[in-house]
């Protein structure tokens, strides 16, 4: 499990939080998911919840020293702000105001800043900080990150994807000209962030609000629900490439809205329950977000986001057009599934092999196709022969 | 509702059975109308067996014939000779078990569906088996058995649930000392620590008192040794005396016609509370020690603690509530009867984990009480260094748990490999106990250090540890459950052991009051001397009389007056 997970995890992934995470709001906050995840009914649960507990508790002692730097002066008081509890924070802020003596070169900028935050204008908050940065020299002063970050996240909420994005990058790019570096609870949120923003240009836009709502409240029923109905929508074939793009572009999130196991047939799921298949599956996932912390361990991975977003999918690689139609043959072959039609079987799988041998050749689209020829002939033994391995 | 679920505790001196009836933990009176039953064994001269209240009697007059404290000895290879039988520890339990089984399904009419039963925190897996070898025996279906730490810190936490505080609850038994440190915050009761001492408990404070008996008996009578029924005659007097001890300032052991060594003896001496103390201060060091190892294992200081309970019943004892309050600078609270709040927090806990939904939001977390690891080697220098113990699951550990750790090859083409799995804090395995072991082939031959193997602890709630192996080049898994440990009674034996009890004679329960009331009467008849001694005799006579001629109501009339007798003269000591 990783930083960012953790925060998933426990709920505390809300950028306006991540610097002020006292010890004993850390504590809160795993005893609140204890009390969900309680160890007697839900034992995995627990464990991961426990786990993401103690990678942060380590967090606090190891890395209590590093937070913010000089460059960073605490920008406007926000709303946001006021709503995370932490007496010592305060002190820690007094601190920082007083060592903070430089002139402000665009004191407008800022005040326009502060002001549209205490009017809670986050529209107008976002536009002022892009103006801020653009102006940014080295040394001129600049509101703290978990300011930013909270307001990436609200514009995510907002459905402002793009100033959002706009703001992220402004962030990025001075985060970059600074060099200063973030503490390992700000940095997961900003990693968290930069999965959102290579996935905005990807994913259905309700699926990124709920996505942007879940980091910030820590609740993913939501998200998972959105995530449901997008998935459910969908004929096998798009469903795969939303799917395989989430996972590619936003790994961590996708686990914290999509746990491996909740697509999955509850009889299917007791048997998962036997320890074997539980710590097989353990170590896969250990193996798999290991080799995710290995790729993405450098920094620098983390600000490449927009060269990502704006190269063409290429999982999808396939037109509108192509892709509609598509999804229509797809539902046709999955409603006979559904329904046991096995009669009209043959007719609708020659319309879509017509299709599909059109696109062959395309990873995603075979994969879709081998699943539903397993469904189907799963259905329909008495015409699975009729069903080619390749269209 | 036709499910019977029970929490039991079984304990060294007395075990208890309470059921939640409306939400409340409710421990269940025995057959003779009392919330203790007594951890003891008889066996009559004509082969039958008594347990509970009418054995402990036995205990003075016939110690030779009778168990007690034999939960000391749970997990160990000792046998208990009464009467010419033999008894294994578990088998003993499994009688006192018996017994809470027939009192609870007497009073609601239906079988357990499932108990919880408590072992104190400092009970090793092999105690822990032990334990559950003896609710099979009973024919009590058990899945989880608790901490007695944590159960008495359930059935305070069920009441203080609304409150966030820091708590440290003091168990001292009849046979043990565990200390827990928890914490009560967001609805959730949280173990933080527990350490215990085994061997520590208010039998030893009774023993102290003998030990300085002696030493008077020796000093004023010259008295030199003791028959073993002269032991437990003084033993019994001891017992009594502390007790009188916790509410007196001084008191007089009498014991009239001890046997000694020499022929008997009449003897009384006078003992203080401040000489009983004096002769506990070992105990009272040890007792401070566990403390501070519980403290320091939860990472606090004494004045974060914001309550301190005292559980079982030998912390009346003012000596116990002066040492906690020195301890952590502030009175202990007494909130739950000492004596059964362990029962009740069992009760609590078979009621968690059905979802009663009496209890349906308290949430609990416990930890592992001690360490878990296997056997490793290795080179230092050109010296090989075998039987090294290498923790996986610290103790400590919030439960449930799945911890990794690798190894690697030692010798060159090693292609097996011997898991063995300790449990215990010392750093050589000779010292700790062996849970069982594994021999896990097909690693691929090589040379020294180049295969690894990824060991996998999974221990849950309910005790059982899961070991898996991996072989990191092959990935080939392994699994095995520990529980083939050298002891641990088979299938077959359990089925022997059950069918060997079944044979036992046991007296009528409805017999039990009568056989009880005469055994007490027996043991203090032996105490008594003058006139006293005359009136007793009398009564148990009328008694014996009523029993021959089977008449029920002047059986209960001249069975009544003796016990009011009996109380009246322990009173005056």
């Amino acid at each position: 499990m990783e930083v960012a997970e953790a925060l998933l995890t426990l709920g505390v992934a809300g950028a306006s939080e991540c610097q002020t995470l006292s010890a004993e709001a850390l504590k809160r906050a795993y005893l609140k998911k204890v009390r969900v995840h309680p160890p007697e009914r839900d034992p995995q649960g627990f464990q991961r919840v426990r786990e993401a507990y103690e990678l942060l508790r380590a967090f606090e002692v190891t890395s209590a020293g590093v937070r913010g730097s000089a460059h960073f002066v605490p920008g406007a008081t926000s709303s946001t702000e006021s709503e995370a509890p932490a007496p010592e924070r305060k002190t820690e802020k007094n601190e920082r105001s007083a060592t903070a003596k430089e002139p402000d070169p665009d004191s407008s900028a800022f005040e326009r800043l502060q002001q549209a935050l205490t009017a809670q204008q986050y529209e107008a908050a976002a536009n002022a900080l892009i103006e801020i940065y653009g102006a940014a020299t080295l040394t001129s002063r600049r509101p703290t990150p978990h300011v930013v970050l909270s307001l990436v996240t609200r514009q995510f909420i907002v459905g402002a994807q793009d100033l959002g994005r706009r703001l992220f990058l402004a962030f990025e790019t001075d985060m970059a000209l600074i060099n200063s570096p973030l503490n390992a609870r700000l940095a997961a949120s900003w990693k968290l962030l930069a999965e959102l923003v290579l996935l905005s240009g990807q994913a259905p836009p309700a699926v990124i609000r709920a996505l942007a709502s879940a980091i910030q409240s820590g609740d993913f029923e939501e998200a998972t629900e959105t995530l449901r109905t997008e998935l459910d929508g969908r004929g096998v074939h798009t469903r795969v490439e939303l799917e395989s793009s989430l996972q590619a572009a936003a790994p961590i999130l996708f686990k914290a809205a999509w746990p491996a196991n909740r697509g999955v047939s509850p009889k299917q799921q007791r048997h998962n329950e036997t320890w074997g298949r539980r710590v097989l599956f353990l170590m896969v996932v250990l193996v798999s977000s290991f080799m995710y912390i290995v790729e993405t361990s450098s920094p620098r991975r983390a600000s490449k986001p927009h060269a990502a977003a704006a190269s063409p999918s290429n999982l999808g690689a396939l037109s509108a057009e192509q892709a509609k139609e598509l999804d229509s043959v797809t539902k046709k072959v999955e409603k006979v599934v559904r329904f046991s039609r096995c009669n009209q079987m043959r007719a609708v799988w020659k319309d879509y092999t017509s299709v599909v041998r059109r696109l062959k050749g395309r990873e995603l689209v075979m994969q879709g196709y081998e699943k539903l020829r397993v469904n189907a002939g799963t259905t329909c033994p008495q015409v699975s022969s009729e069903l080619p391995e390749s269209p | 509702m036709n499910e019977l679920y029970v929490g039991i505790d079984l304990g060294t001196t007395y075990s208890l059975v309470s059921v939640m009836v409306d939400g409340e933990p409710r421990v269940i009176k025995n057959g003779l109308g009392e919330l203790l039953t007594p951890s003891a064994v008889h066996v009559t001269e004509d082969g039958t067996v008594l347990v509970g209240g009418a054995a402990r009697a036995k205990a003075a007059t016939a110690p030779n014939r009778t168990a007690l404290s034999f939960k000391r000895d749970m997990g160990t290879d000792r046998r208990f000779q009464l009467g010419g039988r033999s008894f294994t520890p578990e088998e003993l339990s499994a009688l006192v078990l018996q017994a809470l089984k027939q009192d609870v399904e007497a009073e609601f009419g239906r079988p357990i569906s499932e108990a919880v039963v408590t072992v104190p925190a400092y009970f090793g897996e092999l105690q822990r088996r032990a334990t559950r070898t003896a609710c099979e025996l009973a024919g009590i279906p058990v899945e989880r058995i608790i901490n007695e730490p944590t159960a008495a810190a359930l059935a305070y936490s069920l009441h203080e649930k609304q409150r966030e505080l820091c708590a440290a609850v003091l168990d001292l038994g009849g046979g043990t000392f565990d200390v827990t440190v928890l914490q009560i915050m967001e609805g959730v009761v949280e173990i933080q620590a527990s350490a215990g001492d085994l061997r520590l408990g208010g039998d030893d404070f009774a023993s102290g008192l003998v030990q300085r008996c002696q030493f008077v008996l020796k000093r004023d009578y010259g008295i030199e040794a003791l028959t073993d029924a002269g032991q437990a005659r003084l033993g019994e007097a001891c017992e009594l005396a502390k007790r009188r001890l916790s509410f007196e300032e001084q008191t007089r052991i009498a014991v009239p016609a001890l046997p000694t060594a020499s022929g008997p003896r009449d003897v009384e001496l006078s003992i203080t509370r401040a000489e009983f103390e004096e002769a506990c201060l070992p105990l009272l060091s040890r007792m401070t020690q566990v403390v501070e190892r519980a403290l320091r294992d939860a990472n606090r200081e004494p004045r974060q603690i914001d309550e301190v309970l005292l559980v079982g019943g030998a912390t009346r004892m003012p000596c116990v509530v002066r040492l906690s309050s020195q301890l952590f600078a502030r009175l202990p609270l007494r909130v739950l009867p000492p004596d059964e709040a362990v029962a009740m927090g069992a009760a609590i806990q078979v009621a968690l984990k059905k979802g009663d939904s009496a209890v349906g939001d308290l949430v609990v977390t416990d930890i592992a009480p001690f360490t878990l690891g296997v056997a490793s080697g290795s080179h230092r220098g050109s010296a090989l260094v075998q039987g090294l113990f290498s923790p996986i699951i610290e103790r400590g550990t919030v439960l449930p748990v799945s911890r990794v750790e690798r190894f690697i090859t030692l010798a060159a083409n090693q292609t097996r490999l011997l898991i063995e799995v300790y449990q215990g804090e010392h750093s050589l395995c000779a010292q700790n106990q062996k849970l069982g072991q594994y021999e896990l082939t097909g690693i691929p031959a090589g040379p020294a250090g180049t295969e690894a193997i990824d060991v996998r602890f999974t221990y849950d709630m309910n005790g059982v540890l899961d070991v898996d192996t991996t072989i990191c080049s092959t990935g080939e898994t392994d699994l095995f459950t520990v529980e083939s440990v050298p002891g641990r009674l088979s299938k077959k034996a359990i089925a022997e052991a059950r069918a060997r009890l079944k044979r036992l004679k046991f007296h009528p329960r409805e017999a039990l009051p009568n056989v009880t009331a005469l055994a007490r009467a027996d043991a203090l008849y032996v105490e008594l001397t003058g006139g006293d001694r005359a009136v007793l005799g009398e009564c148990i006579t009328e008694l014996r009389v009523a029993l021959e001629q089977q008449g029920a109501s002047a059986i209960e009339v001249s069975r009544e007056r003796l016990l009011r007798l009996i109380c009246e003269l322990d009173r005056r000591g």
